[in-house]
């Protein structure tokens, strides 16, 4: 993984395939790199990091990233929680 | 970054006319083109004729040298020797390809040659891309065809750029340096006069007016390119070059993960290589400058390139 000017390149080493990803989905994929984690987790991370407000749009938001990166095969079954 | 300049040798030039037939003919005629080494065999008169002209600078080895590649241009038998005569492409015995008229051997021998060294010559991370090198620095210009690099390659490599090659630009995957590949330059359709009038005295093939990309003609690449394939270059620059009619030079920078992206879309065998591929491309948008380029004027063009700025080292 390379990432210059907030825009990343991932080689994924499963596939063969190489993706282009913004500074949002580098944020997720970095953070579950290292493990498993809850969305409130990667959800107060994405704020965190570009000054976002928590609500429904965010939400929305986080699961469509967390789709992508599940297509790319970038990141692979329930890696991430929500709370009941 | 140089190897070993080679040891005076024989070129095709100082061939007869007679000798290069009869290897061409009989064990091969082998050619040093850059890193490789070509056994070429032929009885059709077009291929030999190509050699002399767009060959005549490049060295002849004896028949006891390996080659890398063994190419047969084969005249086809039976009916389609006498009736439409076409001519088959044999790299190593095989047969890859349908044959093709016979009048379009020459082309089809630069085609199938490019093809044999794109497909596996896997210690390079392979572009399709012109590259040319000036003052130690080499500019990449990756584009599909119709974008007129081959075109704007020509223009630079008579206008104080060394050719390093017009269509393979080759990375190599321990270094990152481009090991040249200098060859003829494909020129297609209306930009053989364009290079006519750019480049009085130039040396130009017979063209071949009906083959699939419309009219094609080669153009001798410059002696001094030639008798300096062994210098490997230090990439600088990639530059998406388009040709737009009446469009002034305009010159703007790619981000780099989007560089990588279009350089992974025009490369021959990123996907072979893994993720040595994938490292080899991260060396080259690290060391290099992107940028998108729209011309019209090959003077313009030219000015453009000489002023990119260097690199600090």
């Amino acid at each position: 993984m390379r990432t210059w000017q907030e825009e990343t390149v991932v080689y994924n080493d499963l596939s063969g395939d190489t993706h282009l990803l913004g500074a949002p989905a580098t944020t997720l994929l970095t953070l579950l790199r290292a493990g498993r984690a809850s969305s409130a987790v990667l959800g107060a991370a994405l704020c965190s990091a570009f000054a976002l407000t928590p609500g429904e749009e965010l939400d929305g938001d986080l699961d469509e990233l967390l789709g992508q990166l599940r297509s790319f095969g970038l990141v692979d079954g329930p890696c991430w929680v929500r709370p009941c | 970054m140089s190897a070993p300049a080679p040891a005076s040798t024989l070129t095709v030039a100082q061939l007869s006319a007679a000798d290069l037939r009869a290897r061409l003919r009989g064990p091969g005629l082998r050619l040093r083109t850059g890193p490789f080494v070509l056994a070429l065999r032929s009885t059709i008169a077009e291929v030999a004729d190509g050699v002399t002209l767009m060959y005549a600078d490049y060295p002849v080895l004896g028949p006891e040298h390996f080659a890398d590649f063994h190419i047969n241009m084969a005249e086809a038998t039976g009916w389609h020797r006498w009736v439409r005569p076409q001519v088959h492409f044999l790299p190593d015995g095989e047969a890859p390809f349908q044959p093709l008229p016979r009048h379009h051997a020459f082309p089809l021998f630069e085609w199938s040659f490019n093809w044999c060294i794109s497909g596996r010559a896997h210690d390079w991370l392979i572009l399709h891309a012109a590259v040319v090198e000036k003052d130690g620095c080499a500019a990449i210009l990756p584009a599909p065809p119709g974008s007129g690099k081959s075109t704007l390659c020509a223009g630079l490599a008579h206008r104080g750029w060394r050719l390093l090659s017009d269509e393979l630009t080759m990375i190599s995957l321990t270094d990152g340096l481009i090991t040249p590949v200098p060859r003829p330059i494909s020129l297609k359709n209306a930009s053989l006069d364009v290079m006519r009038a750019y480049v009085p005295g130039a040396v130009f093939s017979k063209s071949v007016n009906d083959t699939s990309k419309g009219v094609v003609t080669l153009m001798k690449p410059p002696a001094a390119s030639v008798a300096r394939a062994h210098e490997l270059a230090r990439p600088a620059w990639v530059v998406f070059p388009q040709y737009v009619a009446g469009a002034a030079a305009s010159l703007s920078p790619v981000a780099p993960a989007r560089a990588f992206m279009q350089l992974a879309e025009n490369s021959f065998n990123y996907n072979v290589l893994g993720a040595a591929g994938f490292d080899a491309m991260t060396g080259l948008v690290e060391r290099s400058s992107s940028y998108q380029f729209t011309y019209s004027v090959l003077d313009e063009a030219i000015a453009v390139f000489d002023a990119l700025p260097r690199p600090a080292r």
